[in-house]
């Protein structure tokens, strides 16, 4: 099936509704979109409608619902027990968000006024239209099955005190944030999320678009970034913005496990950039202390924290007995397990220009990355 | 598991607004298998083709990129024998916001614009370098032989 629209005959036109994906008569949807701002098509149907709007009431009481299709933010005018007077309302619609294509550039001057002509005439259409869907109890009646507790009910009847003041003086830009509840699609999950109940933000203090990324994916592709693919500079993950993340942003988002083993990375990776660190070798230890490796010193690297010896000019646990000339000519002639390691290494890996760590492609293309954390990154 | 609402989003889309030239088609019994056709684009040695694909979506999807690979035949220096695609993408620029309709259309582009100096087929990628007419006509005659519309 190539598209969900079916036409029967002229008059039954059957749509799939967007939130219920069930597929309905046309005459079962509203003549217009639920808010008079939508850019989009009737796409849900009546009952939808009907009952996503009388739950978002039962939720936020004072709040005008959210247009109930999927993806759109614009909010739906429905009678609410404390509607303020018309032209405050209007004047709220204007400072909603506008969808790129309403938004008008001056040069569109006389377009904007018939637009919002438009607009105005459908939105008085839409009231009528969505009257009867939409049935909002009094204060003193009781509410909607969806209400669960009388606790709501108050508030319900709290509304005139709270909304009033709100809607005479000039909101204040503070409060009117506060009060704000956006219902966005997170641009990788793609969940309708409410921003109030689960906070969004920009994952890198750089970023210059909005904050497209909830945090639960975000977290999750730190995840995967860090954990799977050892990568401790993890970059915005909105394709064209790409800015890289910074420690705090990385700690801010980050679960507790994640967030160490990127500390645990980073540590590694910029001790490694000092030619003079040496680890030290006793698998049990995890320390690690700069050796100056000037002519004539020892070689000999004795761990501060539990002793054990390392030579820092082969960069392995102390050749016992041995001098590193010594060392050297044992190793030429090595034989069992270690030269099949060699072989092997000879064999199947070349050194990474940069870095030297040998390096082995494991699939794809001839553009091969040199991958951390034992790698440096880079391209090649 | 239950299917993440991105996947279902994307299905729904896919389905419902098509990108031109560009089909994807979920499994019954598999919805994270994808079949997908991709039409050679105008103007390259792969136009009037259609090219069968197959998409997977893995279980770490979107935070890993989608498999794909090419099951039709088709003469390109980023696509090797085995319908393996070389595209940075589908690999390390691999972004959790990209989407089957882009990875799609980025394939599509890869047809249009071969990179050579970047090749999965050396072969191939030798002949684009070395005689550009020669092998843009095999791929033409590959794209007639193995891709021609059914």
């Amino acid at each position: 099936m190539a598209n969900s629209t079916v036409v029967v005959s002229d008059k039954w036109l059957a749509i799939a509704c967007s939130r219920c994906y069930v597929v309905k008569p046309r005459t079962s949807f509203p003549a217009f979109p639920p808010s008079v701002l939508c850019t989009h098509d009737s796409n849900v149907c009546s009952e939808c409608v009907s009952e996503n709007i009388q739950y978002q009431l039962a939720l936020f009481p004072t709040e005008l619902p959210f247009c109930p299709s999927y993806g759109c933010v614009r909010k739906v005018e429905v009678p609410l027990p404390s509607q303020p007077s018309g032209v405050a309302r209007e004047q709220e619609f204007e400072s909603l968000p506008r969808h790129p294509s309403t938004t008008s550039t001056p040069g569109q001057a006389s377009g904007k006024a018939v637009q919002s002509l438009q607009r105005e005439s459908r939105h008085h259409e839409y009231r009528k239209a969505i009257s009867f869907l939409v049935t909002v109890s009094p204060p003193s009646e009781t509410v909607p099955s969806t209400q669960p507790s009388s606790n709501r009910f108050d508030k319900r009847v709290d509304v005139p005190e709270i909304i009033e003041p709100v809607a005479e003086t000039a909101p204040s830009p503070v409060s009117s944030h506060d009060a704000q509840i956006q219902l966005l699609a997170c641009q990788i999950c793609m969940e309708d999320l409410l921003s109030k109940r689960y906070s969004r933000t920009k994952p890198s203090d750089k970023c210059r678009h909005a904050s497209d990324v909830c945090r639960r994916c975000l977290r999750r592709y730190l995840k995967t970034q860090i954990e799977e693919l050892g990568n401790v500079s993890v970059r915005c993950p909105v394709p064209d913005c790409g800015e890289e993340m910074s420690y705090s942003n990385v700690k801010k988002f980050a679960k507790a496990d994640v967030f160490e083993r990127y500390d645990a990375l980073l540590l590694r990776k910029n001790l490694g950039t000092n030619p003079n660190f040496v680890w030290c070798k006793n698998p049990k230890c995890s320390s690690g202390q700069i050796h100056d490796s000037i002519a004539g010193a020892s070689v000999i690297v004795i761990c501060a924290q539990c002793g054990s010896k390392a030579c820092s000019h082969h960069d392995i646990i102390w050749h016992d007995g041995l001098t590193c000339t010594q060392y050297d000519e044992a190793k030429s002639q090595k034989r069992g397990r270690e030269a099949a390691v060699e072989t092997y290494f000879s064999q199947h890996t070349k050194q990474c220009p940069q870095c030297k760590s040998p390096i082995e492609k494991i699939s794809g293309c001839d553009h091969m990355t040199c991958r951390p954390p034992g790698g440096c990154g880079s391209q090649l | 598991m239950s299917l993440p609402k991105r996947i279902l989003k994307e299905t729904e889309r896919l389905r419902n607004d098509p990108a031109p030239g560009i089909t994807a088609v979920p499994h019954e019994d598999n919805v994270r298998y994808f079949d997908v056709t991709v039409e050679g684009p105008d103007g390259s040695p792969f136009a009037g083709g259609n090219f069968h694909l197959e998409l997977f979506l893995p279980e770490e999807y979107p935070m890993a990129p989608p498999k794909v690979r090419f099951l039709t035949k088709i003469y390109h220096p980023n696509i090797d024998k085995l319908g393996r695609i070389c595209l940075d993408i589908l690999k390390d620029k691999w972004s959790p916001a990209l989407q089957i309709r882009t990875v799609l259309l980025s394939v599509q582009a890869l047809l249009s614009s071969p990179n050579p100096d970047d090749p999965l087929a050396t072969d191939v990628a030798k002949h684009y370098k070395e005689d550009l007419k020669g092998a843009q006509g095999i791929s033409k005659e590959w794209t007639e032989k193995y891709a021609g519309k059914d």
